[in-house]
């Protein structure tokens, strides 16, 4: 076995182009999707004062917008706004006048709803202070909120992940990576088939190597290449590109080496189930595009609706590998967090490689 | 001894092998000939475990080795029809790395390496990559590396398809040489008659999955004893013309060649006349005439009624 899975590295050694080639793919993508806010993944939302605010006003309100987290505000031009909003430079804009706010928008944003809470609750305090007529009273009121007779705190307790938390660099790095890793991983074992169309693979049997032997020198090259894209290409975004995929390093490659599980066992699968090593590189394009985007690798899930589409991507397992992931870095969950993608993601390794080996035993 | 009990194997509706009862001692050169499709590919997976009969036994040394593969294995040394080589590794790359996994370690197996890299006359070039030599060097390192764990019996399947003529002369001179030299058990198989002649003890003809003769060169040649090749060349084909000579009593078989005509005829027959005479009333000329004994060639033909490479 030792010596067939260094075989592969010598193999590899010669031909590095396919890992290369995607790796830079995966790069190329994670920049130029997720590279956009590189350094600042703020929100931007351009902001106009119609001419009943006066400067005072427009001072307070920004002081007010400034509370509000993870986003920023600019002050823009009405036309330059909708030219920008029209363009995609932006998802939406804010238009706000003395007693009223509007929104100028193009399309939906899961944010919209945040700073339309965050307005909320800016316009209901200054419109009660706008209501006051006495010096007197205003300052009792200011007095009086600074310092609340009754204090509500309020926690999110099992909702919390109802909150959607979206993170446009994180989610092209975690997108891309495990998608092109499916290309690495099932094209690694498409040598599998190449060998018995060569006959190289009569040469094994006949020798005193087993053929379990056989199998897992090749299975775990696949393992260890498609772990290693991905390693190497989380560990390029974290040092060069100042991606942050947080301190808990451990569980994010526990996270990869199940999903790389999976995806082998799933190559397995497509291997025994094609005849030719021709049909397998037809295959894996359309298998692989299909799983990132039904697993939510080009788009988060949460802003999908259909009840179908979401009930296939349980089966996928970039599914749950991008659920983990986000879950490790972006909601801050723990190791029990990741109990369910995980079992899940074991499941459909041994199911897959179980089916997949009797498949291609049987031809 | 090898050797094989009725053995059969069904692909749904195609029977490629049909009944075959085969025999290999030691130290000798069997020769399976046949053309393509003939079963003969399949036959030797059977005997080398690669396959399972539908039925029949195969036996080494009184042992089924369908229950028992391990068994035989290592003393077999397969050279497949494709070459099953890691082309983009070198010649000295590949036989190192199918030597390790024969268990074979050290300097024991650099020996080994340049051994059998001198054998196949490739050991001024084992550091170049396979896919950088021809088609008759890719072969010797196919056959290189079934020899490496110095196997009892070579099972060598068409190791001369497709190359120039001078590596397949280095070949046969190969092959001869293990089997004299070294006394290796030899099973050969092949679509061309004269390698076969050329380097087996004993050959056996197989046509759509039966063996249909057996027996050493010259009792095969026996069979057609009592007749003789008449290779007629013509100007022109004619069917009236050929009819005419298949209903005459002395000439057994008649078939077309690329240059005309090849008869078999009875050996105390004298039919030249007329072959003449009907070439005369069917307006046919006859530009050359070849009278020759029998070869393994038209022994197929006799048993078949086709040439080996149709």
């Amino acid at each position: 076995m030792k010596d067939i899975f260094l075989l592969q590295w010598q193999r590899l050694r010669r031909r590095p182009f396919m890992v290369l080639v995607m790796i830079a793919m995966t790069s190329m993508f994670v920049f130029f999707i997720g590279g956009a806010n590189l350094g600042d993944d703020q929100l931007s939302i351009p902001v106009y004062f119609t001419d009943e605010v006066s400067e005072t006003e427009q001072a307070e309100l920004n002081e007010a917008l400034k509370e509000m987290e993870g986003v920023s505000f600019y002050q823009e031009e009405l036309e330059e706004m909708r030219e920008a909003i029209v363009l995609g430079d932006v998802s939406f804009g804010l238009q706000l006048s003395n007693d009223h706010y509007t929104f100028v928008r193009s399309t939906e944003n899961p944010y919209q709803s945040l700073v339309d809470n965050h307005l909320r609750s800016v316009y209901w305090e200054k419109l009660q202070m706008d209501r006051l007529t006495s010096e007197e009273e205003k300052a009792q009121v200011t007095a009086a909120l600074e310092n609340p007779p009754i204090v509500v705190d309020g926690q999110m307790g099992e909702s919390e992940q109802a909150v959607f938390v979206y993170n446009n660099q994180l989610q092209a790095l975690f997108g891309m990576t495990l998608f092109f890793a499916i290309y690495t991983i099932v094209f690694s074992l498409g040598e599998v088939a190449e060998e018995k169309q060569r006959g190289s693979w009569d040469r094994l049997i006949l020798s005193p190597v087993r053929k379990w032997q056989v199998y897992l020198g090749h299975l775990l090259f696949a393992f260890f290449i498609g772990m290693l894209q991905i390693s190497v290409v989380f560990l390029m975004f974290e040092l060069f590109f100042d991606f942050t995929i947080g301190r808990n390093w451990p569980a994010v490659l526990l996270i990869c080496a199940c999903y790389t599980l999976a995806i082998v066992a799933l190559g397995m699968l497509l291997t025994g189930l094609v005849k030719k090593s021709s049909q397998l590189s037809a295959v894996v394009p359309i298998i692989s595009v299909s799983m990132a985007m039904l697993g939510g690798a080009y788009w988060p899930l949460e802003v999908v609706n259909s009840r179908v589409l979401l009930v296939i991507a349980e089966v996928i397992p970039v599914k749950h590998a991008m659920e983990a992931l986000k879950g490790i870095t972006m909601y801050g969950h723990g190791l029990t967090d990741l109990t369910q993608p995980l079992a899940v993601l074991l499941l459909m390794s041994v199911l897959c490689m179980g089916i997949g080996v009797n498949v291609m035993e049987r031809r | 001894m090898l050797e094989t009990t009725s053995l059969r194997k069904v692909y749904k509706k195609t029977t490629a092998v049909d009944d075959v009862n085969f025999y290999l001692k030691q130290g000798e050169s069997v020769g399976l000939l046949g053309p393509n499709g003939a079963g003969k590919s399949t036959l030797i997976s059977m005997i080398s475990t690669l396959l399972k009969p539908t039925s029949g036994t195969v036996m080494w040394n009184g042992e089924d080795i369908l229950k028992s593969p391990n068994n035989i294995r290592p003393i077999l040394g397969v050279v497949p029809q494709e070459i099953a080589l890691y082309k983009e590794l070198s010649a000295y790359e590949n036989v190192k790395f199918f030597g390790k996994i024969y268990g074979i370690r050290g300097k024991k197996l650099e020996a080994r390496a340049q051994e059998v890299l001198e054998l196949v006359g490739l050991a001024n070039r084992q550091k170049e990559q396979v896919q950088k030599y021809s088609g008759g060097m890719q072969r010797r390192i196919n056959i290189a590396v079934a020899l490496l764990h110095e196997p009892e019996i070579i099972i060598m399947d068409e190791p001369t398809v497709g190359i120039d003529p001078q590596s397949r002369s280095y070949i046969l001179d190969m092959v001869k040489q293990l089997k004299e030299e070294k006394g290796m058990t030899v099973l050969y198989t092949s679509h061309y008659m004269e390698e076969v002649e050329r380097l087996c003890d004993r050959i056996y003809i197989m046509d759509h999955g039966k063996v249909i003769a057996t027996g050493s060169k010259a009792e095969l040649i026996s069979i057609l004893s009592s007749e003789e090749t008449i290779q007629l060349g013509l100007d022109k084909p004619s069917k009236a013309f050929q009819e005419a000579l298949t209903e005459h009593n002395d000439i057994l078989k008649v078939t077309t060649n690329e240059k005309g005509l090849t008869l078999i005829i009875s050996k105390d027959s004298r039919p030249l006349t007329a072959i003449f005479r009907m070439a005369e009333e069917h307006d046919v000329m006859v530009n050359g005439i070849n009278i020759t004994i029998p070869s393994l060639e038209d022994v197929f033909l006799h048993l078949t009624g086709r040439k080996l490479r149709d």
